[in-house]
């Protein structure tokens, strides 16, 4: 080969070289395009795996915090009931998340009948005011809906009918001293 | 019957006789109650007393007949015999309202025995309802003088004087009268028999003590009434307190029985809630991922 011809391989040669150089470094090669969409992905699996983490932790901690809640509310209950001197149910396993809390937010006054009786036995003392007998009534009525209405014993209808005689002595006696106050 | 419904009847009771003395027109003579116990003989001292000698006005007998006041107007009272005490209730409340009316009471006693643990009482009755003033009303009547023995009332009646001052404070004016020997000297028209009966001396008494009390004998009158009338009002107010105290006894176990309930409750709605909000902040956390 003459010898022009040979350099001029040799200039084409070394700057094909040079130009492959140069374009194996550049991003926008078609085999760098592939690598980093693989990275993304793996990216957003792995934000999502963190975060079905996070939900998955979330509602365990939520369901351990309802349970520890009905366990809570269960045993309080039990105590609370102990001190009426009532034979009182254990609070059902029926009830879901959503009664517990309409049945304790309730704005309702005990209607059963151990209700009754203490309504009339707690107002006819002036020394119990009588937000405080509608506060027992309303935590009675709590106690009942998640336990059972609770019946009135001997003792609470022995004091009511007593309580009913002295308040009609009462009466009579006011009526007697109206009379003898208008006798000037 | 109930002994608290049985108090609040004879305060009513109080209460009627009252109203009606309030509304009732007196007369202007002084009253003059005989009192005392079942045969003591009141009825028949105030014939005597009326000079019904020959015709009784006021019933007497073997049984007991006087059962509602009786009562007679003479020149200068009027006499008002009352049923004998410690029989029956109803007597002895038409005998209290006897008293409750008069300006001068006759307190009749027969002897041969002492005053009784009863009539003491009633005696104790007497100045609950005269106060100070009994002093000047009482007077105390020894009947019976024709069945004294051996000169045994005079002792008898030394023994009485003692009881009564004893319970009184003081010592009424006493007379000893037998209403039969008065009328065995009418009928024998023996007038030593019945100046010895003590009725004439009693008649003269009755007539002083009459004649003194007249003029201030309405305003004595209001002053009783509204001296009742005060002790009435305040017996209707302990009455109303005993109740009340009633219905604390019978509540205060009840009452107990709630506040520890309340407190309890309130811990357990306490506690709720705080989970509850514990969860609340859960979920939305949960909500926002």
């Amino acid at each position: 080969m003459p010898l022009p011809w040979l350099i001029g391989a040799v200039a084409v040669a070394a700057v094909t070289a040079i130009v492959k150089a140069v374009s194996d470094d550049s991003p926008s090669s078609s085999s760098s395009t592939s690598s980093s969409s693989g990275d993304a992905e793996r990216r957003k699996q792995e934000l999502a795996a963190k975060r079905e983490r996070e939900q998955q932790g979330l509602k365990d901690r939520i369901s351990n915090l309802e349970k520890d809640r009905r366990e809570q509310l269960k045993t309080q209950l039990n105590s609370a009931a102990q001190t009426l001197g009532q034979p009182v149910k254990a609070m059902g396993p029926a009830k879901t998340a959503t009664q517990l809390e309409q049945a304790v937010a309730s704005t309702q006054s005990s209607g059963s009948a151990y209700g009754d009786a203490m309504k009339i036995i707690l107002r006819a003392d002036s020394a119990f005011s009588a937000v405080r007998s509608k506060r027992f009534l309303l935590q009675l009525n709590m106690l009942e809906v998640l336990t059972a209405p609770l019946a009135a014993r001997q003792a609470e209808q022995q004091a009511q009918d007593q309580l009913q005689q002295s308040a009609a002595r009462i009466k009579r006696l006011q009526k007697l001293k109206n009379t003898v106050e208008q006798l000037v | 019957m109930d002994q608290a419904v049985l108090y609040i009847d004879a305060l009513e009771a109080e209460c009627k006789r009252l109203q009606l003395q309030h509304t009732e027109v007196s007369p202007l003579k002084p009253r003059i109650a005989a009192w005392g116990l079942v045969k003591a003989g009141k009825s028949s001292l105030l014939n005597m007393l009326s000079g019904h000698v020959h015709q009784e006005y006021f019933a007497t007998g073997a049984v007991r007949t006087t059962r509602i006041n009786q009562q007679l107007e003479l020149e200068h009272y009027v006499l008002v015999d009352t049923p004998g005490l410690g029989i029956e209730q109803s007597d002895s409340q038409q005998a209290m309202e006897g008293l409750d009316i008069a300006d001068i009471v006759l307190f009749v006693h027969a002897p041969p025995g002492e005053l009784d643990e009863e009539q003491v009482n009633l005696l104790l009755k007497l100045r609950d309802v005269h106060g100070d003033a009994l002093e000047q009303r009482l007077v105390l009547v020894f009947s019976l003088l024709d069945l004294d023995q051996n000169d045994a009332m005079a002792q008898v009646r030394e023994r009485i004087e003692g009881q009564v001052l004893r319970c009184l404070g003081f010592q009424p004016t006493c007379f000893e009268v037998s209403s039969r020997r008065y009328q065995r000297g009418v009928e024998l028209g023996r007038e030593g028999m019945k100046a010895k009966s003590g009725i004439p001396s009693l008649v003269l008494h009755l007539d002083q003590m009459s004649s003194e009390k007249a003029p201030s004998l309405a305003a004595a009158r209001q002053q009783r009434l509204m001296q009742r009338r005060e002790e009435l009002s305040a017996a209707l107010d302990q009455a109303i307190e005993r109740e009340q105290v009633v219905i604390q006894t019978l509540c205060e176990p009840y009452t107990h029985t709630a506040t520890v309930f309340i407190e309890l409750m309130s811990s357990v709605q306490s506690s709720f809630s705080a989970k509850t909000a514990e969860i609340r902040t859960a979920r939305e956390k949960l909500n926002s991922l």
